[in-house]
């Protein structure tokens, strides 16, 4: 229930930034008196290196990270699921080929793939950001699916709506997709909080959200410089980067658990 | 037992070959030519460029450029880097021996607390320190692991000073020191690192060794070692550990990819200088050449590496050498 209250909390923050925020999150206030100003009554968290309210940032930081975690994991939710029940659904032969590919692509570091591809994106958006973070997270998931749909595609109901005449499609949608559910659900949550961290790593290194937008990681990198003197600036980006994380993976694991009571 | 090796082998080849398709199509996509600057220069006449061209085999046929890419590959030439002016494989033969250094170090700590927080738990289910280790562990391993850095990094290295928090060795001790104290310095630096990504990896192999350790408690055989009058740590060491082995092997092998490429935020987080700041300062500077042979050997040391894991796997477990199915 915490972690419910905790994800809502920071998504309806996220949503209603523009009306929330004090101020312009990417206008400094005054480069020579607001140099990570400590947290006080006009600035509830503090200013940044560039005299920017931290607040502010923090509220339109949690709108690009959660917009890109989400975003990212529906659409590696969407491709692990359709990639994974084909593989699984097909001849052998062929959902092996599939798979033998995942297992290739699933050995190649995500942040390798990611940086090299950066290299075509001097400026990604955080479309292209949730795009690309997207695009590389599928794979373990679609192993997951595919390990299912096998189990699933010798069972006896199965059987028996190919024998009544219904159509591959059909005993997909009616059939396999509904058993799929909770692994799915669980997994995809489990995604959200990988690409938010992956996200958070990104741009902490100059390369995902680029200045001056705000993301939690590009807070972040603005901080580290200054963690012995400003700590406040690190802190913030980090606590809410731990409470969305550990809400996300305890739903998940809550997820997880009510599915294994019900088999 | 030849399945299975042609099987690893044959996965190995397919992620080198990715690795360096995926290099070649980084430096065919980017601007001007690859591994040739000359062909851009302006003065250049469209005859004399079509030459050059035609030396350097860039108006071959896609596959024939590819194979001819490969070849280069495989001689160790990478091209130039352009940040650097010099050789790409020069340059990363600098970096790749700290990042192994590092990602070892990281990994060596991992399978220690890893192993051991798991086997504890599996084993002595009803133990609180066990059970605290655990949760710990599961609680890290949630966490992104640039925050976890920055947390070491903060205080354990800012706050009470006790490490260094940044680089691979003092520049006093690098230059005066013997080799005592320039490997005691080193893995003084290597503290905070190294922590930071065992933190992250050592939980993901507590849960395995944790759930293996579980199941074996419970098999026939240990209970029969238990009633013949086996003394506990007997049973432990000679019956109940062995079994779980394979699996744990086989879980690292899977880490290993991470090993090679996973270790470029921490490596930024402690100015590291290994090949993951070397990645990032390619891409932040548009190096091409350099982050393609990153990409190249990245692959290649994975690949061995897996292989690796498998041969060890191999030799641990008779039911994967006798070809029975896994």
């Amino acid at each position: 229930m915490a972690a419910i209250g905790i994800l809502g909390l920071v998504a309806a923050a996220g949503a209603a930034a523009p009306w929330l925020a004090p101020h312009d999150p990417t206008v400094p206030l005054d480069l020579l008196l607001l140099k990570n100003a400590p947290p006080s009554g006009a600035h509830p968290l503090g200013t940044d290196p560039f005299s920017r309210d931290l607040l502010s940032r923090a509220l339109y930081g949690a709108r690009t990270s959660l917009s890109i975690g989400l975003l990212g994991a529906a659409l590696a939710t969407a491709v692990a699921t359709a990639w994974g029940m084909l593989a699984g659904w097909l001849p052998d032969w062929l959902g092996d080929g599939m798979m033998g590919l995942v297992d290739v692509l699933r050995a190649i570091p995500q942040k390798i793939v990611l940086l090299a591809t950066l290299l075509f994106f001097p400026h990604p958006s955080a479309l292209t950001l949730a795009i690309l973070l997207g695009a590389t997270s599928w794979t373990t998931m679609s192993r997951l699916v595919f390990v299912q749909v096998r189990l699933l595609r010798v069972r006896q109901f199965v059987t028996a709506a190919r024998a009544l005449g219904a159509s591959p499609a059909g005993i997909l949608a009616r059939h396999v997709i509904p058993h799929l559910a909770g692994t799915v659900a669980a997994a995809s949550a489990l995604l959200v909080a990988d690409i938010l961290a992956v996200e958070a790593g990104l741009s902490f290194l100059g390369l995902g959200v680029r200045p001056p937008d705000a993301s939690w990681g590009s807070i972040l990198q603005d901080g580290v410089p200054y963690l012995a003197s400003a700590w406040w600036v690190a802190v913030t980006p980090c606590a809410l980067l731990v409470l969305t994380v550990l809400s996300v993976a305890h739903l998940a694991d809550a997820a997880h658990l009510r599915r294994h009571r019900a088999d | 037992m030849l399945t299975f090796l042609v099987r690893r082998l044959l996965h190995a080849v397919a992620i080198v070959a990715v690795a360096t398709v995926a290099s070649f199509v980084l430096l065919r996509v980017a601007p001007g030519d690859p591994l040739l600057a000359s062909t851009e220069q302006p003065g250049l006449s469209a005859a004399a460029r079509a030459e050059l061209r035609a030396r350097h085999g860039l108006d071959r046929p896609l596959p024939a450029q590819v194979a001819a890419y490969s070849a280069a590959m495989a001689r160790g030439d990478l091209g130039l880097s352009i940040v650097e002016q010099r050789p790409v494989a020069a340059v990363l033969a600098e970096a790749l021996p700290a990042t192994l250094v590092l990602s070892g170090a990281g990994l060596g700590l991992a399978i220690i607390v890893g192993l051991a927080a798991g086997t504890l738990q599996g084993w002595r289910p009803h133990d609180r320190l066990a059970a605290v280790l655990g949760n710990a562990l599961t609680l890290l391993y949630a966490l992104p692991e640039v925050v976890v850095g920055v947390a070491l990094l903060a205080l354990l290295g800012l706050r009470m000073g006790l490490f260094p928090v940044g680089g691979m060795a003092d520049p006093l001790v690098e230059l005066m020191g013997g080799p005592g104290a320039r490997l005691r310095d080193l893995a003084w630096h290597l503290a905070l690192p190294s922590l930071t990504l065992a933190l992250a990896w050592g939980a993901a192999l507590a849960r395995q060794q944790r759930s293996a350790m579980r199941e074996i408690g419970g098999e026939d055989f240990v209970r029969t070692a238990r009633a013949k009058g086996a003394s506990p740590a007997a049973v432990w060491a000679r019956h109940a550990m062995r079994p779980t082995l394979p699996g744990a092997v086989a879980l690292i092998g899977t880490m290993l990819p991470v090993l090679a490429g996973g270790t470029v935020i921490v490596e930024m987080l402690f100015s590291w200088p290994g090949m993951g700041s070397l990645i990032v300062r390619g891409v932040a500077a548009r190096d091409y050449p350099l982050v393609a042979g990153a990409v190249i050997v990245v692959g290649t040391v994975i690949a061995l590496g897996t292989l690796l894991a498998d041969l060890v796997v191999l030799a641990l477990d008779p039911r994967v050498r006798d070809g029975a199915p896994t």
